[in-house]
């Protein structure tokens, strides 16, 4: 909720190439544990940031579809790689690549999610963001948000089959700097 | 006599030895989810529980991402790809 009112500044922050950002949630999606990393380049307070919902760093720059493809992944108890866009508290903005998975206890009971994050290349980061501009210029058609996620998904679906990958296989392309 | 700031040090060091003994424990027993609890009163308890939590996020990644790394070499390797 919060996240909504703070207003992006357009000012880029970046992080060591050896930290890393984690985080990890109920699985509702609400902050158990953030990590120095995180509390210093969200520009949020540990102990507002524990106990808040993970939408509390969402850019509103991110495709809706991507958030929709990592729920519905880690619901199927599968991990996922993606490349996401956070919003700091004081309006930065910051590139992850994030890997994010479920964690279950030893009778298999889901606990909730961890995602941790690296800094990403520059030029993956540059792959990526034409890839998430094609997807929001889709979105930003819809006036309805359920029509904005369908419409997010069918562009991305529809730069996979041109590209004949899988979206695992963009991700890796991107990752290993072919996906230019 | 002077007021003993080193005796409420001690009660947050205290604390911190038995957080982060509690943690260890549990990440010991394969309990990686495990991380030490916002500790006030001490720049020491703080530093220490930066530390372990630190080291675990590191080992926590570091299995998760072999997991990810080995099964997507077994997925590779039944398909023949490469």
């Amino acid at each position: 909720m919060r996240a909504t009112e703070v207003r992006p500044t357009g000012v880029e922050r970046t992080f060591g190439e050896n930290e890393l950002i984690v985080s990890k949630t109920d699985p509702r999606g609400v902050i158990t544990y953030a990590n120095d990393v995180f509390l210093r380049v969200s520009a949020l307070p540990e102990a507002q940031t524990v106990g808040s919902p993970h939408n509390l760093i969402r850019h509103p720059d991110m495709p809706r579809a991507v958030f929709k493809l990592l729920w519905d992944t880690l619901e199927q108890r599968r991990e996922i790689f993606a490349y996401v866009l956070n919003l700091a508290a004081d309006g930065a903005h910051y590139w992850v690549f994030a890997h994010v998975t479920p964690s279950f206890d030893r009778a298999g009971r889901l606990l909730g999610y961890h995602s941790n994050r690296r800094r990403p290349a520059q030029s993956s980061v540059t792959a990526i963001r034409e890839v998430y501009r094609r997807l929001l210029e889709e979105e930003r058609r819809q006036s309805r948000t359920p029509d904005a996620v369908a419409a997010g998904i069918a562009a991305l679906q529809r730069m996979l089959d041109e590209r004949g990958v899988t979206y695992d296989e963009l991700v890796w392309q991107i990752t290993d700097g072919s996906g230019r | 006599m002077k007021p003993k700031p080193e005796s409420v040090d001690m009660a947050a060091l205290d604390q911190a030895v038995r957080l982060v003994t509690e943690v260890c424990e549990r990440a010991l027993n394969g309990d990686l989810e495990a991380r030490v609890p916002l500790i006030s009163g001490s720049e020491r308890a703080t530093r220490i529980r930066t530390a372990i939590n630190g080291l675990l996020d590191h080992v926590d990644a570091f299995v998760r991402e072999a997991g990810a790394a080995s099964a997507a070499a077994s997925r590779d390797g039944s398909t023949g790809g490469s």
